[in-house]
């Protein structure tokens, strides 16, 4: 048997999130995670978005993206991301109007995320972001 | 302990959350940004008829949905060792609305890996994401249906909320509010990014020999102790605003509810027998 260490993942989904759906309001069009190096996909839900900064796809090891409320439904949204095996948040986003950064480094760049709601009621569908 | 390690303790000393490894993102479950605020009332109506949260049952998903892809995996020939086990079914409470952000940026700079890391194998690496794309399709989601009923009760919640004199005057008084710390959109990410921005150019300098590791730990720690000391502030003025949002939410939900609460209510009575086949619908001994 071969040994592993810490990956998983969180899988829920509060509102099924698809490609191609838009993320209310200032959530515009845009590549978001990384689907393999040098390969950004789009990521909403109907209450947040998600997308990737330029670049960052790259197979380095660090991945930085930003993070937009899309409802105003008096919650803030963050992605959960795990993280070397240990499921981390990015800070809350708390806009409509203006995207907040986030960053990471993960050895083995496999960040499977969530787009979740600070209310804790729920987060999108599973995600996994690879290759930047 | 690494340098980096060394590093991160020496910046972070003023803040709340410390370690290189152990403890991180293990933050006071009431520290959740809203967490604390009265359910809506679908969640309530839910929590009647199951006697448990809906939160709780949310995460009570979660961790099944963890556990079904750590067997995928060892169904794929490898081990989880306990420890990250444990680590993939401790879940993170939600972050603050307001605050945090510097100490993210250093530690993921900075900071060693979270997690009791080794190197893993591609084949590894790649039974794993296997999995977890399988477990996300595999693994039906009990609230699947009323999430869809709830998404359909708030589709024209932005719209709603933009033309309501509660939200208006709300959104004016958080703008005012932060305008008045200095940050002149009025927008609670500027003053996020802002800082984000000052700590990923002083990391840079420091990396790229501009200036030392004291100067970057001196100006880091500044920083620190400037987001701490906005924090509360920021958080005051993002709540008249999300306060208002969720009362209106409240209202445009128990409308719909109101219009069609026997539809729902089936709904609901099904969400509880998907739980109970589950075996998540246990009372809460713990709350």
């Amino acid at each position: 048997m071969n040994r592993i260490t810490g990956r998983g993942m969180m899988l829920m989904a509060i509102i099924t999130a698809a490609a191609g759906l838009t993320a209310g309001a200032g959530a515009g069009t845009a590549s978001a995670y990384c689907n393999g190096a040098g390969n950004p996909v789009y990521w909403s839900t109907a209450w947040a978005a998600e997308t990737a900064a330029s670049g960052t796809c790259d197979g380095l090891n660090d991945y930085n993206g930003k993070v937009i409320d899309g409802a105003s439904d008096g919650t803030c949204v963050y992605v959960r991301y795990l993280k070397d095996g240990v499921w981390t948040n990015s800070p809350a986003a708390c806009s409509l109007s203006i995207w907040t950064n986030y960053g990471f480094s993960d050895a083995n760049s496999y960040s499977p995320s969530n787009l979740c709601k600070s209310s804790g009621a729920g987060c999108s569908s599973q995600y996994g972001n690879t290759g930047f | 302990m690494s340098t980096a390690c060394v590093v991160v303790i020496g910046v972070l000393m003023a803040l709340p959350v410390s370690g290189c490894r152990a403890g991180l993102e293990r933050r006071d479950p009431d520290s959740g940004a809203l967490g604390g605020d009265s359910a809506m009332p679908a969640e309530s109506m839910v929590e009647a008829l199951v006697g448990v949260s809906m939160g709780e049952l949310r995460r009570r998903v979660d961790v099944a949905r963890i556990q079904v892809a750590i067997e995928c995996v060892e169904q794929r020939g490898f081990v989880l060792p306990e420890s990250a086990v444990d680590a993939l079914e401790t879940l993170p409470s939600p972050p603050p609305i307001f605050g945090g952000n510097v100490d993210a940026i250093v530690r993921s700079r900075l900071g060693e890996p979270a997690g009791s890391v080794a190197v893993l194998s591609s084949d590894e690496d790649a039974a794993i994401q296997q999995c977890l794309v399988s477990t996300g399709t595999s693994f039906a989601d009990p609230f699947g249906e009323l999430d869809d009923w709830l998404d359909r009760a708030m589709e024209d919640l932005n719209a709603r909320v933009a033309a309501d004199q509660r939200f208006v005057r709300a959104a004016e008084a958080e703008r005012s509010c932060i305008r008045d710390l200095g940050y002149p959109t009025g927008d609670s990410a500027q003053v996020a990014n802002a800082l984000m921005s000052d700590a990923n150019r002083l990391i840079d300098e420091f990396q790229s020999n501009a200036i030392s590791r004291s100067a970057m730990e001196q100006q880091l720690g500044g920083l620190v102790a400037q987001e701490n000391a906005l924090a509360p502030k920021v958080g005051a003025c993002l709540k008249i605003r999300l306060d208002v949002e969720r009362e209106i939410s409240r209202e445009v939900q128990q409308s719909a509810i109101d219009r069609n609460g026997a539809a729902l209510e089936e709904i609901v009575k099904e969400v509880r027998v998907r739980l109970h086949d589950l075996g998540l619908d246990t009372p809460n001994t713990t709350n």
